[in-house]
């Protein structure tokens, strides 16, 4: 691990194809420690199957993907987490039928992988999955509805609890895939305040749409416009950019 | 008004479970016309419980319960007749053939999900057969394994009980039968346990989590044919005899069906079912030699009218009439 880099994730010339089409056509994103870095672009510029190649969802075509300095592009998904990278669904997608306690345990024990095989064990007998779900549920907001099922949760309840699932394996990065989606106007500065929050104590690398959150909560935001980055930089900087603007009113027009 | 409890093992709903079945358990002897015909019941319930383990629990519809019940059979009884096996190694031995196939079958069947899934057990249970009927040398074939004996507790060379008896044979598989239920509890609330239902729920935000879900899926497909596995075994020694059908598609069927019509959603549910099934044949194949059809009507009328079979269409009744009850004492204090 090399501990110099201040990046805490890079990649090199990601490439993810279908056929002859390059949905992620040679990405260099550098994500550096303890910020909040957005991507934004227009619709089929190449933010979620960037996202895919992050997370393992999909395996990258081309290029590498260092977390921590380790190429990890051959990892699963479920190995992704033990190393310290969590993530949230665009869909929300949750336990629906357990309670929102069980579904913050859940996510603190899926960080120690495979020592949840033992089937002789109590539950009870880990208590700090169950410490660790509790302290998320202060976090949130959601305390007094611990022991409501997901599903019956409000819709921005569920995006918080959606969110909120993915600091349980205490992760180092935290992937956000669009997480005011479908959320109604008045809920969204709470996910906005969520997310600042958040990233006090975490680096997270943001996929979002909204672009008063964006420009309101990042520290650095990449620009992609058909597979590529367009433009990298601070908020006011993109603001300022022209090509940000033609990409976004082309789409528009 | 019922409220779904969300933990899913407080403390007094457990063990007011557990008195609920080692209380069927005694009184089901004593109503039944045979101690047989009550041991047949628990047999099923016991396969039925492991069924319950993937589809109720983990969500997987396996068509290859048949396989391990035969498997476990046949093993015990070729290990008894061959080798002299005593009662407890041969139900062993039955229990790691029930494991090691599940082991086969879950690993190749879980690569694939949903429909293909359910196929590919399928396919295996019907390989299973044919090979069963093919190696007759071994099996009997057509014939069936005949004179399966039915060995005594013995520790050493000294005979504890003999269970030539029906009932005593009765009071045996009773105590396998708690034990086995204590053990998939307790299993249902382990970390494992857990685990499972996540992948139930939501297997793409399992994994998201961190689990590599095929090994929760191979492990409990091998604890699952392991109990079937004991289950087959138990069958054959009840018998005296081994039929071909113990490893027919046939038994992958009635298993599942007995599963579904107790209810999914408690382990107590594949004891009703199993009960209910087992009885329903009994008694319907009295009445009319078609009765299988009977059997189809009621299992519609099950599936469609109550929600989570036998055992949640009852809890369902017991929480009217108890919120009824509450409702008619005018003076009780309520919360609101």
């Amino acid at each position: 691990m090399s501990a110099s880099s201040p990046y805490l994730l890079e990649t090199e010339n990601l490439k993810l194809s279908y056929g002859a089409f390059n949905a992620v056509n040679g990405v260099n994103l550098k994500v550096e420690q303890g910020t909040i870095h957005t991507v934004i672009g227009p619709n089929g510029a190449g933010k979620t199957s960037l996202f895919h190649c992050l997370t393992g969802e999909r395996r990258a075509t081309d290029g590498a993907i260092l977390f921590g300095g380790k190429n990890i592009i051959k990892k699963p998904s479920h190995g992704r987490v033990a190393l310290g990278m969590a993530r949230s669904f665009q869909l929300t997608s949750l336990f629906q039928n357990l309670s929102v306690r069980e579904n913050l345990r859940l996510a603190a024990q899926g960080r120690d992988g495979l020592s949840a095989l033992n089937f002789w064990r109590r539950v009870d007998s880990r208590r700090e999955h169950w410490d660790m779900a509790d302290q998320v549920l202060e976090r949130l907001h959601l305390t007094s509805r611990a022991t409501t099922l997901a599903g019956e949760l409000s819709h921005g309840q569920q995006r918080v609890l959606e969110v909120g699932m993915s600091i349980c394996s205490k992760p180092k990065l935290l992937m956000l895939d669009e997480p005011t989606s479908g959320m109604g106007i008045d809920d969204i500065p709470i996910m906005t305040q969520l997310i600042s929050d958040l990233g006090r104590d975490h680096t997270v690398l943001l996929i979002e749409h909204n672009m008063s959150i964006v420009m309101s909560i990042s520290q650095r935001i990449t620009v992609m416009s058909h597979g590529q980055i367009l433009v990298e930089g601070s908020p006011e900087f993109v603001r300022a950019d022209e090509r940000v603007r033609t990409a976004y009113l082309g789409e528009a027009a | 008004m019922s409220e779904k409890n969300p933990l899913p093992f407080a403390k007094t709903q457990s063990r007011s479970m557990l008195l609920l079945v080692i209380a069927v358990l005694i009184v089901l002897p004593l109503v039944l016309p045979s101690a047989t015909l009550a041991t047949e019941i628990l047999i099923f319930a016991m396969a039925a419980l492991a069924c319950n383990l993937l589809l109720g629990y983990t969500g997987l519809l396996s068509f290859g319960q048949g396989i391990f019940f035969g498997a476990g059979s046949y093993c015990a009884a070729l290990l008894m007749i061959h080798l002299q096996w005593g009662l407890f190694s041969a139900l062993l031995g039955a229990a790691i053939a029930g494991a090691l196939l599940a082991f086969l079958v879950g690993a190749l069947a879980i690569r694939r999900t949903g429909i293909y899934f359910v196929m590919l057990t399928l396919a295996f249970s019907q390989m299973a057969y044919f090979l069963t009927y093919t190696l007759s040398g071994w099996t009997g074939g057509d014939n069936g394994l005949l004179d399966v004996p039915r060995p005594e507790i013995r520790i050493g060379d000294t005979v504890l009980l003999s269970l030539a008896d029906a009932r005593y044979f009765y009071g045996f598989v009773a105590v396998l039968f708690l034990l086995i239920f204590m053990g998939a509890r307790r299993v249902i609330a382990s970390p494992f346990g857990s685990t499972l239902m996540a992948i139930r729920e939501n297997e793409t935000r399992a994994t998201a989590i961190g689990y590599d879900t095929r090994h929760f899926k191979i492990l409990v497909f091998m604890l699952s044919g392991a109990v079937t596995g004991i289950a087959g075994a138990l069958y054959g020694m009840l018998l005296h005899f081994v039929p071909l059908s113990n490893i027919d598609l046939m038994m992958s069927e009635n298993i599942l069906i007995m599963t579904i019509v107790g209810g999914t959603g408690s382990l107590f549910g594949s004891l009703l079912g199993a009960g209910s099934i087992v009885l329903l044949g009994e008694f319907l194949s009295d009445l009319w030699p078609r009765w299988l059809m009977l059997l189809g009507v009621i299992l519609i009328v099950i599936v469609v009218f109550m929600r989570g079979g036998l055992w949640g269409g009852l809890s369902s009744v017991f929480e009217r009439i108890k919120s009824s009850r509450k409702n008619s004492l005018p003076n009780q204090e309520q919360q609101p």
